[in-house]
């Protein structure tokens, strides 16, 4: 009996703080899309409004009178090339670090960690001299290069542990069979890799589609990107809040989206990159 | 006739040289360049010179470097104390069985996943002293209203704030993913000779979890060491240089007054000691194994 009533005891403080701890965790997310579909009087209302007639002003004064809809085309055109060539060249380099044996492995491998924990300001002042004097600043290519890299050790790293756990035996046969090393990687460790590739693709995906450094650095008005897009907001000396916050939604809405669909995934790619079993 | 051994070599060079060539080009020239020009005085007006170690022993002397480096070991003392508490506890509740678990769990994921950019942006809004919904909330309990970023005394803090709301979901989901790897079977055992919660906790849980607790607690170190993006968008390291960080002051040399080769010195300032760090994290972590 005392026992059943401590376990309520402490069932009831456990549930009490996740409720609250759910309130912290989520109010600012929920507070910026209502204030993004907020009339723009509303914006600013104390005591604030919480029943409304919502309204598209905010996304539309922006994606669409102010062409941000050129800032999305660019975040999406940008983030999904460098993933895609960063994971190719990734699951590459991983399949012959997880199967092959060679000299400077290990070396290889705590550098890849070392170059993925370095601040990125240490990378960003040459590479801003450079990009100049190659004329790739303010261009779609150049953001990609500097992504693709910036995502490679990371992606390295993790697919090496998936390619690491799938058995040998396997491609040993293919290539028995007389499949080349790509063939096996690709007709046989690959379809088994598949949702350690997909985590890890769509984890750098959310990575490089929030990141703000870099394409503030890197990019002007051409190829600005949605983050740098929503910086841009807070250096207006009046901010308009309630169009910063439409901008600001529609970079958080595709990462909401993913979590929803891909939360699996995500949780994976997560924990096998921060340990190995 | 080309002997195996070099084909095979030539194989393995195949496929990591992508990988290599961009890592190469990318990433390390422009790290030994940032050590380069380190050594260097460089303005617009002047251009590039050779001043040796000067722009180091100009750190040496730099009150505002004192203050950014204060700032940002108190950030990172602060918000890793809280985050490793909150996301410990937070773990814990997770790892019981209940209805709607797994949403639970995808909206605490969130703010690790939004970005850090925008989360900065968003908590700009809030904190708002004369419209904002934090001080609403605040008098609402009767509290006094702050100025929170715009005051030196709460600018920091408010950065702090925003850095556990964003991160320690993170910690949450990697020790939950540990707690999650604990054999039941250890906690039956330990029932059967009558342990008690807080004895289970302490003799299966923590021993279980300290591996992860310790690469948790290096990659927080090394994030929030570096933290940049939410502190420029929450104060710019203002107001005066009351919330300034080491990543915000080198970016503020750099790309703002266009010191490149003070910045250079800062940034590697905060490079090494985010490599030293990595090099524990290393070590902490189990390489996996060679083939």
């Amino acid at each position: 009996m005392k026992r059943k009533f401590t376990k309520f005891i402490g069932d009831s403080v456990s549930y009490t703080f996740l409720a609250c701890a759910l309130v912290f965790f989520m109010f600012p997310i929920f507070w910026m899309l209502m204030t993004s579909i907020k009339q723009p009087q509303d914006t600013f209302a104390i005591p604030p409004i919480w029943v409304f007639k919502p309204t598209l002003q905010n996304y539309i004064k922006t994606f669409i009178e102010g062409a941000y809809y050129k800032y999305l085309f660019v975040s999406l055109r940008v983030t999904t090339i460098s993933i895609f060539v960063a994971t190719v060249i990734s699951t590459l380099a991983a399949y012959a670090t997880a199967r092959f044996r060679f000299k400077g492995k290990t070396g290889l491998l705590m550098s890849l960690l070392v170059f993925y924990t370095i601040p990125g300001i240490a990378y960003a002042i040459p590479l801003y001299m450079l990009y100049g004097q190659l004329k790739i600043q303010d261009t779609p290519l150049g953001l990609m290069i500097i992504f693709t890299a910036l995502t490679i050790p990371f992606s390295t790293w993790v697919l090496h542990g998936y390619f690491v756990s799938i058995p040998k035996d396997l491609e040993d046969s293919a290539m028995v069979d007389g499949c080349t090393k790509l063939g096996a990687l690709t007709r046989v460790v690959l379809p088994l890799a598949a949702p350690g590739v997909a985590s890890t693709a769509i984890l750098t995906f959310i990575t490089t589609w929030n990141s703000f450094l870099y394409p503030a650095i890197l990019a002007g008005s051409r190829t600005k990107t949605l983050p740098v897009a929503v910086a841009a907001f807070i250096t207006d000396t009046r901010i308009e809040w309630g169009q910063a916050s439409a901008v600001a939604s529609a970079v958080i809405l595709p990462v909401l989206l993913l979590i929803m669909f891909a939360q699996r995934f995500i949780v994976m790619g997560l924990t096998s990159g921060a340990v190995k079993e | 006739m080309i002997s195996k051994s070099i084909r095979k070599r030539i194989e393995t060079f195949q496929f990591l040289a992508p990988a290599i060539l961009v890592i190469a080009v990318v990433l390390v020239y422009p790290l030994l360049s940032t050590f380069r020009l380190s050594f260097f005085s460089y303005t617009i007006a002047r251009g590039l010179r050779f001043i040796g170690l000067k722009n180091y022993l100009d750190i040496l002397n730099d009150s505002t470097f004192y203050t950014a480096l204060q700032n940002t070991f108190v950030f990172t003392l602060i918000v890793i104390l809280v985050e490793m508490t909150l996301g410990f506890i937070l773990a814990n509740i997770l790892n019981k069985d209940f209805p709607g678990r797994a949403i639970v769990r995808g909206l605490l994921m969130v703010p690790m996943l939004a970005s850090p950019i925008v989360s900065g942006i968003m908590w700009r809004f809030m904190y708002n002293p004369d419209f904002g919904i934090i001080n609403y909330f605040v008098t609402q309990l009767n509290l006094p209203a702050q100025v929170w970023t715009g005051d030196p005394k709460t600018a920091l803090l408010s950065c702090m704030i925003v850095d556990i709301w964003q991160y320690t979901p993170f910690v949450m989901l990697l020790l939950l993913a540990g707690l999650q790897s604990i054999p039941k079977e250890q906690y039956e055992a330990a029932e059967i000779d009558g342990a008690g919660a807080i004895n289970k906790m302490r003799f299966i849980t923590i021993p279980w979890l300290r591996p992860m607790i310790l690469v948790v607690l290096l990659l927080r170190t090394m994030d929030s060491i570096k933290i940049f993006d939410q502190v420029y968008a929450l104060t710019g390291g203002g107001p005066g240089i009351s919330s300034l960080t080491l990543g915000v002051y080198a970016y503020t040399k750099g790309f703002r007054n266009f010191f490149l080769g003070y910045a250079s010195a800062i940034s590697w300032v905060l490079a090494l000691i985010t490599i030293l760090i990595s090099i524990f994290y290393i070590r902490s972590i189990k390489l996996p194994e060679r083939e």
